[in-house]
């Protein structure tokens, strides 16, 4: 099973269970909650920073084109109270993130959910 | 008749009664007042959790719609019909938090992430963990005149104890702090009245008052519960959204291609 098929159910629900994110500093309608888009990459760079914690992910297609994806997430308290940790997320990491794209349709987004290289999974 | 030996008696132990009475009533009021203020310290957060609303891109006003006076009134629909057309298309309207500056009170007080009370002899500090921002309520002092009142974001504040509750008066917040999009004018007072009503929970009864934007003051309770979290630092840092030249936000991308 292809991991994108893999993920379909878990999206569904993480679309149905999104909760809203806490209360942050700016409007989250740039993004489209309604949709969830999934990519695999490699974490170019992961700011722990307020207001916002990013991630910015190179994803390679099957023809070997890159594209870099900025994903936002959640404030740095928010997240600890979550379950993240410092370092959770590291530069050359291969994740799958599961995010709200921007409704632009530039490649960015809100982050709804995280796969570790170890499999295991944090909430945007 | 009684001897005036009894009588004198009488008056001696009357003036000693009177003594020990008078004697009683100053310590009394002196122990009245040297007793402790309430305790309002500690760490808390709002209550319910869902306070504001299910959408947070309209959070909900804390005591139904406002009644306001024109031209605010028309301006307020308007800022309505601009802020849903600008999140349907992408683009929100950036507000004092999307720049990483202060909301201003009383929206302070709304903490969108917990807050800390600490207080001294003289002040009531509230420590914001949004911004990391310190709010001072400068105890049974006076206002100061208007034109010795640098505006800021939280204004001036004074307060004072009356039995358990904590009346809180706030004047010079800022022209360009507004209150869900609504402005106000350097008329605008803002009343508080902080008070405990269980030890676990703890609440703010706030009265804006600005005649020419309120048709009447407008009135509400924000309530809260104590909480053993620790506020940690956070500085704003304004690297993630562009604010383009008609105020609407955008994410700001790193490249996007090889």
């Amino acid at each position: 099973m292809k991991l994108s098929e893999m993920w379909k159910p878990a999206i569904a629900l993480a679309i149905i269970v999104a909760t809203t994110p806490a209360l942050a500093h700016h409007s989250f309608a740039m993004f489209d909650r309604s949709k969830a888009k999934t990519v695999t990459g490699v974490v170019e760079k992961f700011a722990w920073t307020n207001p916002h914690v990013m991630l910015d992910l190179k994803v390679q297609d099957k023809q070997g084109k890159s594209m870099h994806y900025r994903i936002e997430s959640a404030s740095i308290n928010i997240l600890m109270r979550e379950g993240w940790k410092v370092g959770a997320v590291k530069h050359g990491d291969r994740v799958t993130v599961v995010f709200n794209p921007l409704k632009d349709g530039r490649p960015g987004g809100l982050l709804v959910k995280l796969v570790r290289p170890d499999g295991s999974q944090l909430k945007g | 008749m009684k001897s005036g030996r009894s009588s004198s008696r009488t008056w001696a132990s009357g003036g000693l009664l009177a003594f020990l009475c008078v004697f009683q009533a100053t310590f009394a009021a002196q122990a009245k007042e040297w007793a402790p203020p309430p305790d309002i310290s500690g760490t808390w957060e709002r209550y319910p959790e869902d306070w504001a609303g299910p959408d947070p891109d309209n959070p909900v006003p804390p005591n139904g719609p406002f009644k306001l006076n024109e031209p605010y009134a028309s301006a307020f629909v308007d800022l309505q019909k601009r802020k849903a057309a600008a999140n349907l298309a992408g683009t929100p309207i950036a507000t004092s938090s999307t720049r990483c500056l202060p909301e201003g009170m009383p929206t302070i007080m709304e903490a969108i992430y917990p807050i800390q009370i600490v207080q001294t002899a003289g002040q009531v500090i509230v420590l914001a963990e949004f911004l990391t921002q310190t709010r001072r309520i400068w105890l049974d002092d006076s206002m100061p005149p208007a034109d010795e009142i640098s505006p800021s974001f939280n204004g001036h504040s004074v307060g004072h104890w009356e039995g358990d509750t904590l009346v809180v008066e706030t004047l010079g917040v800022r022209s360009d702090v507004t209150y869900y999009g609504i402005p106000h004018t350097a008329a605008l007072q803002l009343t508080e009245r902080i008070r405990r009503t269980d030890p676990e929970t703890l609440e703010d009864h706030v009265t804006i008052d600005d005649p020419t934007v309120f048709a009447e003051p407008y009135s509400f309770t924000l309530t809260y519960k104590k909480s053993d979290y620790r506020i940690s630092e956070y500085i704003c840092e304004n690297n993630q959204v562009e604010v383009d030249d008609r105020g609407g936000s955008h994410l700001k991308l790193g490249r996007t291609e090889n």
